[in-house]
């Protein structure tokens, strides 16, 4: 009963950790697992093996013609939707974070695209923006926008010019509010007295945000940007709602590419898997890199 | 510091970040011949609950609401516990294998869900046979398979909290005799509840708003179904009930709105725990 241990030090930690990765290894890892193999096999359209394919799918996919413009627009998809999130959020948490009256109405307002369904949101867009009946495109024609926009029988949806902002201004409208939530979160963690002390050396408001706030919300905006990209990058339900990637495949990300292959070759939407999959952890770790690399500097 | 510009930023973003949910609700109480008009009007003169009385009476709507509730509410509780347990492992000791499970997690978390849903299928179907219960067509399944994707971000979450309590305290409950299940329930299990408070909604909200998974393991059981079945059987090939969907989704949405908003303020306090560091 003396045996004293060094308490919880002393545990077995593996018993702990053992549930969640047992879990994470067989529902998460081993599908990647398997999804990888199947890369690299060769799979008849109703899912039947039919041997080794060496590497045929990954040239088969390389030489796609939409493979290269997909891949850009993947990126552009998440360097734009990612980049208007946090600038947007980092507005809007100073801007929640003050008192005013409206503010609990606001914040409240705010929650309401993180609570609803992203595939039903995407579907009330798609329907508020369709060319007859859809209200977007109404209160367009009745300001007479429409017209500079294409006309009467515009379908902002049906041409990739303006179905590509579209999408992603629906893609930032869902990502903003868990953004500025985690960015409040993070100034209010900021104490007050480093305020005080920036006005008493009369600092400009502008320069105190930037050379004490911003510094100081940094790990929040790392956080937040980090799963925002890895959010965004995978994302499927908007694009699939709105557009399925077409026109052609004119608004089609990795994502939607890979299960549009789907139907057609198991092998080759693997293989598009798998390089969507490395995409997101080079993105990760040049983030990473990245923001590190700040602190440095910082 | 208050100014004009910002009551009427708040009013701006207020308008436009409800506007959905509310064309939503006033597409399902306006009556049919008004929600495809060419006209389409943000108000309606003849509210109607003809769409959510076909919601509520067809489709075996309050079956799919509590078996939805069942597997959020059951992955909230799981993901929590499995969550805790693993975040003071990976915070409190350094073991063997520590680094290749912290990188694990952060992997599991940018795994593109579409990608999985083939290999998946193949698991829960021969788990099934294996295991009663985590089979195919069987609300078991989606328990396990939300579980384990929330537990990635869960645990990231958690870490932070668990860290944040210090270790003099564990040491001065260990010195007055308790045991390490007391250290561990009574000591920091109520010091990181804000942060289960944040962790729980994630959870909830993925495995609530939840269609994929839905529709990739529950294929023929009617009886287990979740919500989005109830959903889904408004979109037809010739052409949509929109009424129906609104109504639809307006039932889903609400709950989990009014929760949201209750817990807003432990919202921003669990976010907090995360970030620190």
């Amino acid at each position: 009963m003396q045996r004293k241990s060094r308490g919880l030090r002393a545990l077995e930690p593996l018993v702990w950790v053992g549930p969640a990765v047992v879990l994470i290894a067989l529902v998460v890892i081993w599908p990647v697992v398997e999804m990888i193999r199947s890369s690299f096999l060769k799979i008849s359209r109703f899912g039947v093996v039919q041997g080794s394919n060496g590497t045929a799918n990954y040239e088969k996919l390389f030489a796609e013609p939409d493979f290269g413009s997909v891949m850009w627009r993947s990126l552009i998809w998440v360097v734009a939707v990612v980049g208007l999130t946090v600038l947007i959020s980092l507005g809007l948490a100073q801007l929640f974070n003050q008192r005013f009256p409206g503010r609990k109405i606001a914040r409240w307002a705010l929650i309401a695209p993180w609570a609803a369904s992203v595939l039903m949101t995407a579907i009330v867009f798609k329907w508020m923006l369709d060319p007859e009946v859809g209200m977007i495109n109404m209160v367009l024609r009745d300001l007479g926008l429409i017209d500079a926009l294409g006309g009467a029988s515009a379908d902002p949806l049906g041409d990739a010019s303006t179905a590509m902002p579209w999408l992603i201004f629906v893609a930032v409208f869902v990502s903003v509010p868990f953004t500025t939530y985690a960015l409040m979160a993070g100034l209010a963690t900021i104490p007050g007295d480093v305020y005080e002390a920036a006005r008493m050396d009369g600092a400009a408001k502008w320069r105190t945000y930037w050379s004490i706030t911003l510094p100081l919300l940094r790990p929040a905006l790392t956080v937040a940007a980090l799963i925002n990209i890895m959010n965004v990058f995978n994302s499927f339900p908007i694009i699939w709602a709105m557009t399925h990637g077409q026109p052609g495949y004119s608004t089609a990300t990795s994502t939607i590419f890979m299960y549009i292959l789907k139907n057609a070759n198991i092998g080759e939407s693997a293989a598009m898997s798998v390089v969507n999959f490395g995409m997101v952890i080079i993105l990760t770790a040049i983030f990473l890199k990245v923001s590190r690399w700040k602190t440095e500097v910082a | 510091m208050r100014r004009p510009v910002a009551d009427v930023v708040a009013v701006v973003t207020a308008f436009v970040t409800f506007f959905p949910i509310y064309w939503m609700v006033l597409s399902a109480l306006k009556p049919a011949g008004e929600i495809q008009s060419l006209d389409a009007r943000p108000w309606t003169l003849a509210p109607t609950f003809e769409h959510f009385q076909r919601v509520l009476t067809g489709e075996n709507f309050s079956r799919y609401f509590l078996n939805s509730l069942f597997v959020a509410l059951t992955v909230v509780v799981l993901s929590a516990l499995v969550a805790f347990l693993a975040a003071v492992a990976v915070t409190r000791f350094t073991f063997r294998f520590r680094t290749t499970v912290l990188i694990m997690f952060l992997v599991a978390q940018m795994v593109p869900v579409e990608a999985l849903t083939i290999p998946l299928f193949f698991l829960i179907r021969d788990l099934g046979t294996a295991v009663p219960g985590v089979g195919l067509n069987t609300l078991g399944a989606l328990v396990l398979v939300h579980l384990a994707f929330s537990l990635p971000f869960a645990i990231w979450m958690m870490r932070g909290f668990v860290a944040a309590v210090p270790e003099a305290l564990e040491e001065a409950a260990m010195i007055d005799g308790a045991g390490r299940a007391t250290i561990l329930w009574r000591v920091i299990f109520p010091l990181v509840a804000p942060g289960l408070v944040a962790t729980s909604v994630f959870s909830f909200i993925t495995a609530w708003n939840d269609f994929i998974f839905a529709r990739t393991f529950i294929i023929s059981a009617k009886d287990n179904q979740t919500l989005p079945a109830a959903l889904l059987v408004f979109f037809k090939p010739d052409e949509n009930d929109w009424g129906g969907i609104m109504a639809a989704s307006t039932l889903m949405t609400i709950p989990v709105l009014i929760f949201f908003i209750a817990v807003q303020r432990r919202l921003i306090a669990g976010l907090g725990g995360a970030i620190k560091d």
